[in-house]
């Protein structure tokens, strides 16, 4: 059971990680928050906390899994939760408004 | 200089994946279907459906199957203990040119009732890496040429691909149903793109000594002492004089005292009743990711020890982690669903090529001289939903066809294998008759098929969806029933969506009958 929760939470880093690097682009950030003006998110913040969340999914793999399964277990799930943001941006976009929400603001229109 | 380079590799892209396509389809179909080859062996034969014993049956209660295979002059017998994924005992011995795999009760060694099916672990996995073409390894050689240009795929597609970035998360499911398919094409190569290249990559390992024998021919002068040096293998000669043999359970116990606890899980004897017989104790495979077990031979009459296995070859056990990492025998269930799942995206990747590239030339195609869209529609779609629809066909015979029956001659399981093939050419020549309905029109027998075969099983065996899902040892049933009904209603959406799609791009194009009859 616990190992469930520890993948869950592996998995959780790895799709917040990939819905920060959408995120940085503004045709994402445009459908998730269905605001065509006003302050954008802050790219650089959402690029360091994309890679601080991939690398904490995958030092939780490698804790609980080892060196065996680990990094075997962290790519396949990488590219499940990769797939689950295409999907969410492309479906459901809007369901990424409440991350969208708490992330800070850029100074300037950062997106270009 | 770069704009050459791209157009070079779109040509080369297009053509290897429409030229291949097919093949690599079935390959990674089948290979998705592996990955729960056991479970849908649970399916297709209820009467392997028991509980995972405390205390398996002992190896020497099954020695009179060994004295069968003596009688058969069997040139070898293997017996493998129940494990969590397959909790029967399994006896397999050659008797002439027939292989003979037969189950056992875990708890009391009665035999089971003879299966009448190959199922998951001998129809669909032989048919991922060999197709079930045998005879001059040309099955394993089409899969190596569908995994060498499944490589080049992979680089091509990367090369021709203008905006990676800038289209990394993109699928535009709102727009015209050609740029929908090429986004979902490129989404899933370029995210499958780790997986895809590494199942292909770790397929040519696994059979590289197929595929370069000269590799080993140069430094070895057989194949034995290869494997004895790289693996740690061992094998003697036959003494063409009868022998005998000692307790099996005497023997494993030996070998769990000198693996200081390991407990044996498969037995093998070679040259069964032969005064040069030996036996090999193995430890399960499923304990790591290296395809390999500790194993330790023993002479047949005395128990001496002939050979322990030691620790393999660097460029060996490189090998076995890379074809481990493929295989996936080890026991992770979390590894193995997303197998499965990405085995789907890579389904997934090779339809959406296919149909992209229809879409996309139909019109001009049909307008011109040639004929070649209508057999690559053809071809394209008996070979995607054509394989689907044979492969749950296959399971629905198989709750259909009573125990025992035979045909004509033919068998059971090969009545089953029959089906199989019929179907698949029926929905060749579906698709080539009724091309502008087959799409659709297959994606709903899909529908039918899989919800039927659901239907069947309850029928036949009592255990419904409620009942497996509340009985632990009918999970995997559950998880196969599950797995068809998910399957069922993906194809009544895909049937639909695609119904609505091809119209608008068919009513423009010219009348593909037609035109080709004038090609």
């Amino acid at each position: 059971m616990r190992d469930i929760v520890y993948l869950l939470a592996a998995f959780a880093m790895s799709y917040l990680a990939f819905a920060s690097f959408a995120l940085a682009q503004k045709r994402h950030w445009q459908a998730a928050t269905g605001a065509h003006d006003g302050k954008l998110a802050d790219k650089r913040v959402l690029k360091i906390g994309g890679i601080v969340c991939l690398a904490a999914g995958c030092a939780i793999v490698l804790w609980r899994e080892g060196v065996d399964y680990g990094p075997l277990l962290w790519v396949t799930q990488l590219t499940v939760a990769a797939f689950g943001v295409v999907a969410t941006l492309s479906l459901r976009p809007q369901l990424l408004k409440p991350f969208a929400a708490v992330l800070p603001r850029a100074d300037r229109q950062a997106f270009r | 200089m770069e704009q050459n380079l791209r157009s070079s590799m779109n040509v080369v892209h297009t053509w290897a994946g429409v030229v291949v396509g097919a093949v690599l389809f079935a390959v990674f179909w089948m290979g998705t279907l592996s990955v729960y080859d056991r479970e849908i062996d649970r399916w297709m034969a209820p009467m392997t459906r028991v509980a995972m014993p405390d205390k398996p049956v002992s190896f020497d209660a099954l020695r009179g199957t060994y004295d069968a295979a003596v009688t058969a002059h069997a040139p070898s017998w293997t017996m493998l203990q129940p494990t969590e994924r397959q909790p029967v005992v399994r006896i397999v011995y050659r008797d002439g040119p027939e292989v003979l795999s037969r189950y056992f009760d875990p708890v009391t060694g009665a035999p089971l009732p003879d299966t009448g099916t190959w199922a998951g672990t001998r129809f669909f996995y032989p048919f991922h890496y060999r197709l079930h073409l045998k005879a001059w390894d040309i099955g394993e050689w089409l899969v190596g040429i569908a995994a060498m240009t499944m490589l080049l795929l992979c680089v091509s597609g990367l090369v021709i691909h203008r905006k990676m970035i800038a289209e990394f998360f993109t699928l535009r499911t709102r727009k015209k149903s050609t740029r929908m398919v090429l986004d979902l094409h490129t989404v899933a190569g370029v995210l499958g793109l780790p997986f895809n290249f590494m199942v292909a990559l770790s397929g040519l390992v696994i059979l590289s000594i197929t595929f370069f024998p000269s590799g080993w021919q140069s430094s070895y002068p057989n194949k034995q002492s290869f494997n004895a040096e790289a693996y740690s293998a061992y094998t003697r000669p036959k003494a063409n004089k009868p022998g005998t043999l000692m307790s099996f359970d005497v023997l494993a116990q030996k070998a769990e005292q000198m693996w200081h606890g390991g407990k044996p899980w498969a037995i093998v004897v070679q040259h069964p009743g032969d005064a040069a017989a030996f036996v090999t104790v193995y430890q399960s495979f499923d304990l790591g990711i290296v395809r390999s077990a500790p194993a330790i031979h023993f002479d047949a009459a005395t128990g001496a020890v002939l050979h322990q296995s030691k620790e393999m070859r660097p460029i060996a056990k490189a090998q076995r982690f890379i074809s481990g990492m493929h295989q996936i025998q080890f026991r992770h269930w979390t590894l193995r669903a997303l197998y499965f799942a990405l085995g789907l995206f890579g389904c997934v990747l090779i339809l959406t090529g296919f149909l992209f590239w229809l879409q996309s030339r139909r019109r001009n195609h049909a307008a011109g001289p040639w004929s070649g869209v209508r057999v690559v529609e053809a071809v394209a779609i008996s070979s995607t939903a054509g394989i689907i629809v044979a492969s749950v066909s296959f399971m629905v015979i198989n709750r259909i066809l009573p125990l025992g029956v035979s045909f004509m001659g033919i068998e059971r399981y090969a009545l089953e294998i029959w089906v199989f093939y019929l179907v698949w050419l029926a929905t060749l020549a579906h698709a080539w008759w009724r091309p502008q309905m087959a799409w659709a029109g297959q994606c709903r027998a899909i529908a039918v098929l899989a919800v039927l075969a659901v239907v069947l099983n309850w029928m036949t065996t009592g255990d419904h969806l409620l009942r497996s899902l509340a009985t632990p040892h009918l999970w995997p049933v559950a998880g196969v029933d599950l797995g068809l009904l998910a399957l069922a209603s993906g194809a009544f959406g895909m049937g639909r969506w695609l119904l609505r799609a091809e119209r608008p791009i068919r009513s423009r194009a010219p009348d593909l009958n037609r035109v080709s009859s004038h090609a």
